[in-house]
């Protein structure tokens, strides 16, 4: 019966094709406005919570041991209770020489090649490895990647013929990239398979490319670590700083290789992306309250790790002296996360408003569209009253009556709704190319704008349906 | 039993203050097979008698059975059901969808049937109907390119299609001229004749109401003749055409 109500639809519309025209006219502009609005609104608010992405913490970074605020009483010295040794501060800079500077990198490699002390002012560490890696991974909510790293300073096999004696070895996992977002600049990242055998390769950021290999082009040079022969797959550009000092060059190494180059399994450092910025002072807490009961603390025992977000990562690169940025950010808890959190919400609430608003005029425009559905609809049904008596003579029962002017509704009314997603769809493309505005296009949306169409098909629809149906067929068929 | 049973049967309009007396008491038997010409003036009461006996009206008053069933007061569904199961319309003018082959045409009826006939049985249906009217090369012609006789051949196969008890002629010859009225009525009679199908037919014609068997005069909402006819036969014409010149 349906298919039957869809033929006499299709041939109706064809006979009048000018009206049918005009109408799909309207029924897809209607519909196309809907489109071109969500598709900008929805645009809106993604480069909204990109901005929000890029700019607002989601990082955070667990290190192995506690720094207390007494050391930085105590003296200027580096912890290194657990963790890598702290770089990018001033002292540094001090070295006369690059002489001098290594040396002294040597010496505190070869600290920390001992066990560590452990004095009244340090809370013993245990070291992070795959057992911290996975807890995070598997029993914290609203984490999106997690990844762990390790690094420490390497000597340089002899007769390389670079411009320094050490290098800073840090490894790095397959998701380390994406939770660092680095810009891959030239070459390669390592492959799955290479990530676990730990192949003899590295990337270099470009500034420390330009450093060891001033001559030219980085890719495919050699370097000799510890009797293996790394090759140089790959240039990028690390967003967040790649940890170079200016005395050590880093490099970036598959973690299987690093570990194996300095002869440790743990690791220095977790790296965390949490699910969006809201979410990110919750996951900090949950981080501490799962690593504090794998490694078993009583609750008067401080943490022997430290979980930082970006914000106070960030604090060193703002001028802070990074112990009293860890020093602030332990007394002001959570202040400046707090406040971003804030201000992402007022900002997503801020695009979810202009995009309603949008949306509830492109509604207007469907009701327009509607109503030239029910013009049409309504001089078809008086155009063809003789018609509609015929076929009540003939046994028409007023819901086949009604039916059949219903479906000629909608599928006009559906018709107008795929020219105007068509439609709608070009002119998201010019909005993108043409005006380079933000756009983006949801299935679920194209889909909400056919439901649209469809329904607007039966609301308008009806009426005129319903006057149809209840014709009395003795006027009816006299009607000329 | 009769196919058609009037019983007092009343019709009152009312427009607006005034009511208008439509019928005033029919009473009326019509048997299996008979032929009945009504006949009356306009305004006389036949439309409206054709209407109620079409299942398209209900009577104000007095009671109509088709078959044996009182449907005096039936739904609109009902009375559609009725229709479409055991009535054949024919109308003046044709009432064919324009834009709309012959086929097509004779299958509306076929829609309405409950239960729905798949679509490749209602072509064949169709088809037959076509045929018996002698229009099988024209079942894919829409109205406008056949004749008014062939139009009204489709009308009647359309009449036909859904095999009803009773065929309800109104007017079936006014837009048709001498010789095509004369087709249609040997249509007609043949149809009462090898099928038993009763037929009644509402015209103004003397003429044509000389091809019944029974003749009933109406005038001002009740009948005032009622007779028994010797039907003319189409070999009486002295124009009489073989059915291959007609239309």
């Amino acid at each position: 019966m349906m298919g039957i109500n869809l033929h006499m639809a299709l041939r109706a519309l064809l006979q009048n094709q000018l009206q049918t025209a005009l109408t799909l006219c309207g029924m897809s502009v209607g519909v196309a406005m809907v489109v071109v609005v969500s598709g900008l609104g929805l645009g809106a608010q993604q480069r909204i919570e990109d901005q929000i992405e890029s700019a607002g913490p989601t990082l955070i970074t667990v290190r192995a041991g506690n720094y207390r605020p007494a050391a930085i009483v105590t003296s200027g010295q580096q912890d290194s209770s657990g963790g890598e040794p702290p770089e990018g501060t001033g002292s540094e800079e001090s070295w006369n020489s690059w002489e001098e500077a290594e040396s002294a990198a040597v010496a505190r490699e070869q600290a920390r090649a001992k066990t560590p002390v452990m004095d009244k002012y340090r809370t013993p560490a245990d070291p992070l490895d795959s057992a911290e890696l996975a807890l995070i991974d598997g029993q914290v909510a609203n984490v999106r990647a997690v990844a762990g790293t390790l690094s420490g300073n390497v000597t340089l096999d002899a007769g390389t013929g670079l411009p320094v004696r050490i290098t800073r070895v840090a490894g790095f996992g397959e998701a380390w990239p994406e939770i660092r977002g680095w810009d891959l600049l030239a070459g390669r990242l390592p492959t799955a398979s290479e990530h676990a055998a730990g192949a003899p390769l590295l990337l270099v950021s470009h500034d420390v490319a330009a450093r060891l290999w001033p001559a030219g082009d980085a890719l495919g040079q050699q370097l000799g670590l510890k009797g293996q022969t790394l090759t140089v797959v790959g240039v990028i550009r690390d967003t967040q700083g790649d940890g170079s000092s200016v005395i050590v060059p880093t490099i970036h190494l598959p973690l299987a290789m690093a570990q194996r180059l300095l002869g440790r399994s743990t690791y220095d450092e977790i790296i965390v992306r949490s699910a969006s910025v809201g979410t990110t002072t919750q996951v900090a807490a949950d981080i501490k309250l799962a690593l504090r009961q794998l490694h078993a603390l009583p609750d008067d025992t401080l943490d022997d790790f430290r979980v930082e977000s970006q914000s106070v990562s960030a604090m060193p690169s703002m001028g802070m002296d990074p112990r009293l940025a860890r020093a602030v950010h332990s007394n002001v808890v959570e202040f400046e996360q707090e406040s971003w959190e804030e201000m992402a919400k007022s900002l997503r609430q801020a695009g979810r408003t202009f995009t309603l608003l949008l949306a509830a005029a492109a509604a207007v425009s469907l009701v327009v569209g509607g109503i030239g559905v029910m013009n049409i609809m309504l001089v078809s049904v008086a155009a063809r009253t003789r018609e509609i008596g015929l076929r009540m003579a003939l046994g028409a029962r007023m819901q086949d009556v009604m039916l059949q002017f219903l479906v000629e509704a909608v599928v006009l009314a559906a018709i107008g709704g795929l020219l105007g997603l068509l439609l709608g769809a070009g002119g998201l493309l010019v909005a993108e190319y043409g005006l380079a505005w933000a756009t983006a296009i949801s299935p679920t949306m194209l889909l909400a704008a056919i439901a649209m169409a469809v329904s607007t098909g039966v609301i308008f629809g009806y009426s005129p349906a319903r006057r149809a149906a209840s014709l009395d067929p003795v006027v009816a068929l006299k009607a000329e | 039993m009769p196919v058609i049973s009037l019983q007092n049967l009343k019709k009152v309009y009312k427009l607006g203050d005034n009511t208008v007396n439509a019928l005033r008491g029919v009473s009326l038997d019509i048997e299996e097979g008979e032929f009945v010409a009504i006949t009356g003036p306009s305004g006389s009461g036949k439309s409206t008698m054709m209407h109620i006996l079409g299942c398209l009206d209900r009577p104000t008053e007095g009671h109509y059975l088709l078959n044996g069933n009182d449907v005096s007061n039936l739904s609109r569904d009902e009375l559609a059901d009725i229709r479409n199961r055991q009535i054949g319309f024919v109308f003046q003018g044709f009432n064919l969808l324009p834009r709309t082959t012959a086929a097509e045409n004779v299958e509306v009826p076929l829609l309405y049937s409950r239960p729905v006939l798949p679509a490749s049985e209602r072509r064949a249906r169709a088809l037959e109907a076509l045929r018996a009217m002698g229009l099988t090369d024209r079942a894919f012609h829409h109205p406008s390119q056949l004749s008014g006789g062939q139009q009204q051949r489709v009308a009647i196969a359309r009449a036909l299609v859904n095999r009803p008890t009773l065929i309800l002629a109104d007017e079936p010859t006014g837009n048709l001229d001498t010789a095509t009225s004369i087709e249609v009525m040997r249509l007609l009679q043949e149809l009462r004749e090898k099928q038993k199908i009763t037929i009644v037919l509402i015209t103004h014609e003397p003429d044509i109401a000389a091809y019944g068997t029974r003749i009933i005069a109406v005038r001002d909402g009740i009948i005032i003749s009622d007779k028994p006819n010797v039907p003319r036969r189409v070999s009486d014409e002295p124009e009489a055409l073989p059915l291959a010149a007609v239309g």
